[in-house]
C-alpha cells in the first residue's frame, strides 16, 4: 500500500541519509527487527553501488517507435569482401543478394565502425545498417587522453567516474564502446540472417558496449552485443524505445539495462551469462503509482524474449508498470525477481509488474561456488564466461522462479512455474530504511497486494508433473496478497486465497512485519559480498544444510533452553503432576517437532504447525497443573499456551486477520518472560515437604480444571 | 533479495528540492531561509523528501569489474596457409598445446590434446580474439580435417589414406587468427600411418561381412564420386551410382553454402563447409538402395544402389 508515500516525480533519486540518524517509533517488534538488522549493517562495509548522475523519469509524451523497412541511411561493414561472402554464403539467396548489394553501397559510401555511423547522424528518424561482420570497434578502445582523462567527476564507490550528461558527449568512450547520444528515432538493424552474424564485441574493455542516452525512440534490431563490465545494451532515460530481435551476453552484470525510461519494448530477445540479470528494467517509468490492479497502460512490455543462464532471468529492481508476458526464463539461479531493496532506484517501491503466460522453470543453477573459489576473483576476461561461469552480484535464494522482496500490487497470472528445487513464489517484505528511506511512514510500504492466480505449479506445458521443492514461500508480511487455491506445498502452511476477481481476497492478513525466523534468516542471508567472498554460514542459500542452517540453528537452540528449563521445571515442581507430567511429555514431543519442522524437506508441511499445537498443550498442562498453587506464574504459562496454540492455528488454518504482528512474535516475548520465571522457579529450593506444591491449594493437581 | 546496504552519505543535489528559480535577485532573508530550510531537511532527513545522491543503476559494488587493458596480441601479415593471420603474442604466457595419438581399438585414432595457457570457447566462436582463448584445427598433411572444441578427438581410419602423414593441430582465436610466437603459430605435430587398405571396422553392429578385417587399416576408395551443389542445383544432376557390395566408396562433394551430407540407410554424416570440399569414405556393406542428401538444402544429390 501506498498511503502516506508521496510520489516524488520531479526527484529521481532517492536520499541515503542514514536512517541511524532517524529515532525510531515503531511496534516493539519492527524495532527488534531494525535492532537486529543494525548489528549486521555495523559490520558490513559500505556499500556504494555503481552509480550513475542524477535522472529524471520521462514525462511520458513519447512513444514505442515502429520499425521502419525503409532503406538505411548508413551502412557499416568491414573490408575484408572475401571474409563478408564467407559470411554470406549460407544466406538465402534474396538476403544475400541483398547484403551484397548493401556491400558493394557500404565499399563506397559506408563506415568501418557503427561509432563512426552513429556520429554521422545529422536528423531523427535516419537508419543504420550494420552488414554482418565482427565489430571491435578499434577506435573506441583506446584509454582516455588529454582532457578526457582529467574529468572533474566524481568516483563511483568502484573508482569509475559518474560522469555527467555534457561529459559523456565530450568523452564518449571513457565508459562505452559505442555511444548513442542526444540521437532520436535512430534505428541501427543488423542485415544478418541471424542475429549472431552481426557481433559487437567489448572485449571486457568497457562498461557498456551500447549505450543509448538522451535518445527517445531508439530501435535495435538483429544484432549481438558481447562482453562488458557492466551492460551490453544500456538505454538511460528514454522516451521510447525497441529491442527487437537482439542476443546479449557475457556481462559482469546486464544483458539489457533500459533504466528511467518509458514507452519501451523488448520483443524475442535473448541474454545468458550474466552476473546480474539477462533482462533489467530498472526502474521503468512509475505511471501507475497509486493506482489499483486496473492500470491505463505499461510503461515497458517483454515479450518472446529468453533470458537462461544468468543469476535471474529477469530483474526488477524498482520495475514499476512492466508488462512481461509469453518469455521463457529458465536455467538461472532465479527465474525473476522484483524488489524495493536497493537505494538509488528511482520510482521505489517496486509495484504494478504483471507476469502472463511465461514459462518460468528449473532454475536451479548455483553460481555461487565460483565466488567461494575465487574464480570470481580474477578479472572479467580471465574468469570463463564464455564457458558457463556467471557472478552472481548479490544474494539471493538459488532455486525460487519468481522472487518478489518488496513490491506492491503485481500481478503474477496464468505462468508455468516448474522444476524448482527450492519454491515457485518466493515473497517478502523490505523495510524502507534498506533503500534508504528512512521515513517511518514508509518502513512498512512493502509487500502488498500482489496476486498469484491461474499459475501452473510443478507441471509443464505437456502437463507432465515437475513439481517445485514448494509452491510458495511467504515471510508472512504485507496486506492484500493472495494465491490461488492448492499450491503444492506452502510456508506458512495456510495463505489467504485470490477469489475470482482482482482484488477479491479470502482470509487475507495484514500483518506489518513477517515471521521472526524467516526474518532472521533473511537477515543473515543478505550478509553476501561477492568481493570479500563471504558466504553467510548458516543460510542455505549458499548451501548451509542440515543443522547448519539458521532456521535449524534457532529450533534447536530454542529447544535446548526449552527442554531444561522446562524439564526442570517439571522435575522440581510438576513431577507428582499426571497433568504435568502428560504436558511435558508433549511439550518434549513438540520441541522435537519443532526442529525437525525447520528442516527443509518438512518446513512446508504439517509438521510446523503441529509442533506449535503440541507445545501449546504442554503450556496449556502445565498452566493449568500450576494453577492452583501459582496463580500469577499459571496465568502467564496459560496466556503462552493460549498464544502457542492461537500461531498454530494461524499457520495452519487461517491467518488471524487484523493483527498487526503475527502471534509468534507476542508469542516469543512472552517465552521470554516465562523462561526467565521458570528458571527462577525451579532453581529455588525446594520445600521441605515431599508435596510439589507446599501450598495449600483448592484441589488436587491432578484435577484438571478448565482453562479460564 | 533483501540486500543490506548502508547507505551512503547524502547529497542533496536534486533540481527539485532547490528553491524555484527567480528572476532576479532573491531578498537576503529568503535567501537565508532557503539555507535554514535546506539544513533541517538534512537534519531531519532529506529521505522524507524522496530527492537526494545520484541514481544507481546497479545493484551493489559486485565483483571488480575491472575493464580489460591488456594486449591480445598483434596481427602478422603472414598466414597459417588457409588464410588466417597469425596473431603474434609474446612467449611469456602464450597458449602452448602438445598433441598425442592412440590407435582406437575399433577405428581409426584418439587424439589428446595438452594444452597450456589455453581454454577452448566454442560459444564465443566469432567473436573477438581474447587472450588464451579459442579452439584448435586438426589438420592432415596441410588439409583441414576439422575444427576442435576440446581436448579429445576421435579420428576415424576412413579419413587418412593409406601412407605416412603428418598430423598437425594448431590453435587459433575465437576470430579465426592463429595464435603465434616469434612468427611461428602455436601449434604441435605427429607423424601418423595408416594401414593397407581394407575394411576397419566400424561398429560392432555392422561388421563388414567380406574382406579382411585389419584392426587399424586405412581405407583407400575403391570408387570416388565427385558431386557440386551450386545455387540449389546438384552438378551432376541426380543419378544413380552402383557400387558392389564390400567397395569403398569415396563421395567428394562441395556445397556452395554451409549444409551437411547424410548416406541414408547407413546413416553417415558429414558437415559440408562453404566452398570446400569434403569427403565421406564409407564401405557399401548393405545391399539395397541409399539416397544421398543433403539436410539444409533437402537436395538428393545421387542414390547409391548397392549390389
Amino acid at each position: 500500500m501506498r498511503e502516506g508515500i508521496r510520489k516524488d516525480e520531479h526527484c529521481s533519486t532517492l536520499s541515503r541519509m542514514s536512517w541511524t540518524r532517524r529515532f525510531p517509533a515503531v511496534p516493539a517488534a519492527l524495532l527488534a527487527a531494525l535492532l537486529a538488522l543494525l548489528s549486521l549493517l555495523a559490520a558490513a562495509p559500505p556499500a556504494g553501488a555503481h552509480e550513475e548522475r542524477p535522472v529524471a523519469l520521462p514525462d511520458g509524451t513519447g512513444s514505442v517507435p515502429a520499425y521502419r523497412a525503409t532503406e538505411p541511411d548508413l551502412i557499416v561493414c568491414k573490408t575484408d569482401r572475401p571474409a563478408f561472402e564467407r559470411r554470406i554464403a549460407g544466406f538465402p539467396d534474396a538476403l544475400r543478394r541483398r547484403n551484397l548489394d548493401l556491400y558493394e553501397r557500404c565499399e563506397k559510401s559506408g563506415y568501418r565502425h557503427l561509432q563512426a555511423a552513429v556520429d554521422a547522424v545529422d536528423r531523427p528518424g535516419m537508419n543504420i545498417a550494420v552488414l554482418p561482420g565482427l565489430y571491435e570497434e578499434e577506435p573506441s578502445l583506446p584509454a582516455p587522453t588529454g582532457g578526457c582523462a582529467a574529468l572533474k567527476a566524481p568516483d563511483s564507490a568502484l573508482g569509475y567516474q559518474i560522469l555527467s550528461y555534457a561529459q559523456q558527449t565530450a568523452c564518449p568512450h571513457n565508459q562505452n564502446l559505442v555511444a548513442i547520444l542526444g540521437k532520436k528515432d535512430l534505428q541501427i538493424e543488423g542485415t544478418g540472417a541471424a542475429r549472431t552474424d552481426v557481433v559487437i564485441d567489448a572485449k571486457y574493455r568497457k562498461l557498456n558496449a551500447i549505450r543509448a542516452d538522451g535518445s527517445d525512440g531508439v530501435y535495435f534490431r538483429n544484432f549481438t552485443a558481447q562482453r562488458t563490465t557492466f551492460n551490453s545494451l544500456y538505454v538511460l532515460a528514454a522516451d521510447g524505445f525497441v529491442i527487437d530481435d537482439v542476443l546479449t551476453r557475457w556481462n559482469d552484470e546486464y544483458g539489457f539495462l533500459t533504466f528511467a525510461s518509458d514507452h519501451g519494448l523488448y520483443r524475442n530477445c535473448e541474454s545468458y551469462g550474466n552476473g546480474d540479470s539477462g533482462i533489467y528494467p530498472g526502474s521503468a517509468s512509475d505511471i501507475n503509482d497509486g493506482r489499483g490492479y486496473d492500470v491505463p497502460r505499461y510503461a515497458i512490455e517483454i515479450t518472446g524474449c529468453r533470458s537462461h543462464h544468468n543469476m535471474v532471468g529477469y530483474s526488477g529492481t524498482a520495475g514499476d508498470s512492466v508488462w512481461v508476458h509469453d518469455n521463457e526464463f529458465d536455467r538461472n539461479m532465479g527465474g525473476a525477481s522484483m524488489d524495493s531493496a536497493f537505494p538509488g532506484h528511482p520510482g521505489l517501491p517496486q509495484n504494478h509488474a504483471r507476469f502472463e503466460r511465461n514459462l518460468i522453470h528449473d532454475n536451479n543453477a548455483d553460481y555461487y561456488p565460483y565466488v567461494a573459489d575465487g574464480t570470481c576473483a580474477k578479472p572479467p576476461a580471465e574468469r570463463g564466461y564464455e564457458q558457463g561461469v556467471v557472478c552472481p552480484q548479490i544474494s539471493m535464494p538459488p532455486g525460487t522462479g519468481i522472487i518478489t522482496a518488496g513490491g506492491n500490487w503485481n500481478l503474477y497470472e496464468n505462468n508455468w512455474v516448474y522444476g524448482h528445487r527450492r519454491a515457485g513464489f518466493f515473497l517478502s517484505a523490505v523495510p524502507a530504511f534498506i533503500r534508504g528511506e528512512g521515513t517511518w511512514s514508509k518502513q512498512t510500504d512493502t509487500s502488498h497486494h500482489n496476486r498469484y492466480a491461474g499459475n501452473i505449479l510443478g507441471k509443464d506445458r505437456s502437463g507432465a508433473s515437475r513439481p517445485n521443492g514448494t509452491d510458495v514461500w511467504w515471510d508472512g508480511q504485507g496486506r492484500g496478497n493472495c494465491w490461488q487455491d492448492g499450491p503444492d506445498g506452502s510456508t506458512p502452511g495456510t495463505l489467504p486465497r485470490c477469489g475470482k476477481e482482482r482484488g477479491e481476497v479470502s482470509g487475507a492478513s495484514a500483518r506489518l512485519v513477517g515471521e521472526p525466523v524467516k526474518l532472521t534468516q533473511l537477515l543473515v542471508c543478505a550478509d553476501y559480498n561477492v568481493q570479500a567472498r563471504r558466504l553467510p554460514a548458516g543460510c542455505d542459500w549458499y548451501g548451509a544444510r542440515g543443522p547448519e542452517r539458521v532456521e535449524t540453528q534457532i529450533a534447536l537452540a530454542v529447544a535446548a533452553v526449552l527442554l531444561l528449563v522446562g524439564g526442570v521445571l517439571w522435575w522440581r515442581r510438576l513431577r507428582r503432576s499426571r497433568l504435568g507430567t502428560a504436558a511435558a511429555l508433549l511439550g518434549a514431543a513438540g520441541l522435537a517437532l519443532d526442529v525437525a519442522g525447520s528442516t527443509t524437506p518438512l518446513q512446508d508441511t504439517a509438521v510446523p504447525a503441529l509442533a506449535l499445537l503440541l507445545l501449546g498443550l504442554w503450556w496449556t498442562g502445565t498452566g493449568l497443573a500450576l494453577r492452583p498453587g501459582r496463580p500469577w506464574p499459571a496465568r502467564l504459562t496459560l496466556l503462552l499456551g493460549a498464544l502457542t496454540l492461537l500461531d498454530a492455528f494461524d499457520k495452519a488454518v487461517l491467518m488471524i486477520p487484523w493483527t498487526p504482528v503475527s502471534p509468534a512474535w507476542i508469542r516469543a516475548l512472552v517465552a521470554l518472560v516465562w523462561v526467565l520465571w521458570a528458571a527462577a522457579a525451579a532453581s529455588r529450593p525446594t520445600p521441605p515437604t515431599p508435596s510439589p506444591d507446599p501450598r495449600p491449594g483448592p484441589g488436587p493437581l491432578t484435577r484438571s480444571d478448565p482453562g479460564p | 533479495m533483501p540486500e543490506v546496504t548502508l547507505p551512503a552519505q547524502d547529497r542533496i543535489r536534486c533540481d527539485a528540492c532547490r528553491p524555484p528559480a527567480r528572476t532576479g535577485r532573491p531578498p537576503r532573508h529568503l535567501a537565508r531561509t532557503a539555507a535554514l530550510v535546506a539544513l533541517l531537511l538534512l537534519l531531519a532527513g532529506g529521505a522524507a523528501t524522496g530527492c537526494g545522491g545520484r541514481a544507481t543503476t546497479h545493484h551493489k559494488p559486485g565483483t571488480t569489474h575491472e575493464q580489460a587493458s591488456g594486449s591480445t596480441g598483434t596481427l602478422l601479415d603472414a598466414q597459417d596457409g588457409d588464410g588466417h593471420r597469425l596473431r603474434e603474442v609474446p612467449a611469456q604466457g602464450a597458449p602452448e598445446v602438445g598433441l598425442t595419438v592412440r590407435p582406437d581399438s575399433e577405428d581409426g585414432w584418439n587424439l589428446r590434446l595438452a594444452l597450456t595457457a589455453f581454454r577452448f570457447t566454442p560459444d564465443s566462436t566469432g567473436g573477438a580474439a581474447l587472450p588464451g582463448a579459442g579452439h584448435a584445427h586438426l589438420e592432415l598433411d596441410g588439409h583441414k580435417l576439422a575444427r576442435v572444441y576440446g581436448p579429445w578427438f576421435h579420428l576415424p581410419a576412413a579419413q587418412v589414406p593409406e601412407g605416412a602423414h603428418t598430423l598437425t593441430v594448431r590453435l587459433y582465436a575465437d576470430d579465426h587468427t592463429a595464435w603465434a610466437v616469434a612468427g611461428k603459430p602455436v601449434e604441435a605435430s605427429v607423424p601418423l600411418t595408416a594401414g593397407p587398405p581394407g575394411q576397419a571396422p566400424h561398429s560392432h553392429s555392422a561388421p563388414a561381412p567380406t574382406g579382411p578385417a585389419t584392426p587399424s587399416g586405412a581405407p583407400r576408395a575403391d570408387r570416388t564420386v565427385t558431386l557440386a551443389v551450386r545455387d540449389g542445383k546438384v552438378v551432376p544432376t541426380t543419378g544413380r551410382t552402383e557400387v558392389k557390395r564390400g567397395e569403398r566408396v569415396a563421395l567428394r562433394v562441395t556445397s556452395d553454402r554451409a549444409d551437411t551430407l547424410h548416406v541414408h540407410g547407413y546413416d553417415k554424416e558429414l558437415a559440408l563447409p562453404a566452398g570446400q570440399e569434403a569427403t565421406l569414405i564409407l564401405t557399401a556393406d548393405r545391399t539395397g538402395l541409399f539416397e544421398v542428401e543433403t539436410h539444409t538444402s533437402g537436395l538428393v544429390l545421387t542414390q547409391l544402389l548397392v549390389r
